[in-house]
């Protein structure tokens, strides 16, 4: 494991991160890593987002992305100081990555922009297949990677694709730390689920996230949840 | 009768248009035309279709900026290579409306924040998409959406729904592309699905759709599909 602890320092500003469910959860006591595979879920707003961040920063990573080497400029009010409160039990991983559905555009362009571009063409695929593209070209074993909302432009059969691609990269030594709304990425064989919610984090079965139990009820009746959506 | 904003999309076959549009399904599949005369239409199909193309196409044939925007910004960047490769059939509606374009959102929300009292930033990204819907779409209007339920949860995107479906009661006509099960339940929808092949399944059901049958199959037994594609993925 190159990631084995989190643990808050002081209560970081601005003040609205102290009111996010995982800085809360944070303050109560030391967030652990011990598996290869950990993902992390919650609802919109709940702070899976800003933590990999600052758990990817804290590590070493620039904070829009990229490898350990991408130094893109970066707009500061874009990052949020979380990691400047955190203390991270780790060691240095050989090689990782650390890709944001959110900001990957940016990313794209970044490395199309590049000299001897290890991934120079990423602008001239679609958005899905270029995520799918580094992934396959650039993840490797014995790294460590955070992806936060690595599902977003993802088809259902693609992010079942990036499933078993994941697996594997754990299983040849990597760690993997990922933050998702995705039920099909919750069901990584091995993974620890940590659901985020007002309470603080909990440890859960892939069947009791909000997400798969979500996902589970709108299909069993898309129609019929739809119309009572918008009656 | 109800009035359009965009009635058709069709396949041009001039001799200017870019030689890459013919490797892109959903432009093959338009030469019969996309009959767009709906409150909402929703595009699918697999990553690499061209679903986010296409709407570009009709995005910058209507006059919007092709990095996404409101209608009426500056329009900047490469212009239209599409315009050779298919036509927009306009209806009598005067243009009007946004494209939200979610891989380049990030980008978008730095003016945004300029120009609107809601820090983008401290918002997650989805709760931000959710948050540009409610705040700068209204009742009258061509609202084209790619993928807008990137980093929504599924109850999120229910949210979404239910604003979308508001959106197109009050008059506003909606073109969207998604891969959102969710999204493709929206009531009263036109669905159409580009298929690798160049082809294109028209006027289908949500339950018909590979996203929603993918999503479905994949809840009935998790764990056992989970470990089929730990299988297939193997090197």
């Amino acid at each position: 494991m190159f990631l084995r602890a989190a643990l808050l320092d002081a209560p970081p500003h601005p003040a609205w991160l102290r009111d996010l469910a995982v800085v809360r959860a944070l303050a109560a006591g030391p967030l652990e890593f011990t598996t290869p595979v950990t993902v992390i879920s919650g609802e919109n707003g709940a702070g899976k987002s800003t933590l990999v961040e600052a758990l990817a920063v804290g590590s070493g990573f620039n904070a829009e992305g990229g490898s350990r080497h991408a130094r893109m400029r970066v707009e500061q009010d874009s990052v949020s100081p979380l990691h400047e409160v955190l203390t991270l039990r780790r060691r240095n991983a050989p090689d990782g990555f650390f890709l944001r559905g959110e900001s990957f555009y940016n990313l794209a362009g970044w490395y199309a922009g590049l000299d001897d571009s290890p991934l120079p063409d990423l602008l001239e695929m679609s958005h899905g297949e270029s995520l799918m593209a580094v992934i396959r070209r650039r993840f490797h074993g014995g790294g460590l990677f955070f992806l936060d909302e690595p599902e977003a432009g993802l088809s259902n059969l693609r992010q079942l694709e990036l499933l078993g691609r994941l697996r594997h990269l754990a299983d040849r030594g990597s760690q993997i730390i990922l933050a998702t709304h995705s039920p099909i990425l919750l069901a990584i064989p091995g993974a620890r689920i940590l659901e985020v919610d007002s309470a603080g984090i909990h440890e859960r079965t892939l069947e009791d996230t909000e997400a798969f139990r979500a996902a589970r009820e709108f299909t069993a009746d898309p129609t019929g949840t739809a119309e009572y959506l918008t009656s | 009768m109800r009035k359009y904003y965009v009635h058709e999309y069709r396949r041009a076959f001039h001799p200017q248009a870019p030689a890459w549009v013919n490797d892109v399904p959903a432009f093959r599949a338009l030469r019969h035309g996309l009959d767009l005369r709906r409150p909402i239409t929703l595009i699918t199909g697999e990553n690499g279709v061209g679903k986010s193309t296409l709407l570009e196409g009709i995005a910058v044939s209507c006059g919007f900026n092709a990095r996404g925007g409101a209608y009426g910004e500056a329009v900047t960047g490469r212009g239209n290579p599409l315009r050779h490769a298919a036509t927009l059939l306009r209806g009598p509606l005067p243009m009007n409306g946004h494209f939200l374009r979610a891989e380049a959102h990030y980008e978008v929300s730095s003016e945004f924040n300029l120009t609107h009292d809601t820090d983008l930033y401290a918002l997650s990204h989805g709760e931000s998409v959710l948050r540009i819907v409610q705040d700068s779409f209204h009742g009258a209007g061509l609202f084209l959406l790619d993928e807008p339920e990137s980093g929504l949860s599924f109850i999120r995107q229910m949210t979404l729904l239910a604003e979308l479906h508001q959106i197109a009661a009050a008059g506003a006509q909606l073109i969207i592309a998604t891969h959102s099960p969710v999204l493709l339940a929206l009531p009263g929808a036109r669905i159409h699905e580009f298929t690798a092949d160049g082809g294109i399944l028209e006027n289908i059901s949500v339950r018909e759709t590979t996203s929603y049958r993918a999503l479905r199959d994949f809840l009935a037994d998790p764990h056992g599909i989970a470990d089929y594609m730990v299988d297939v993925t193997g090197d």
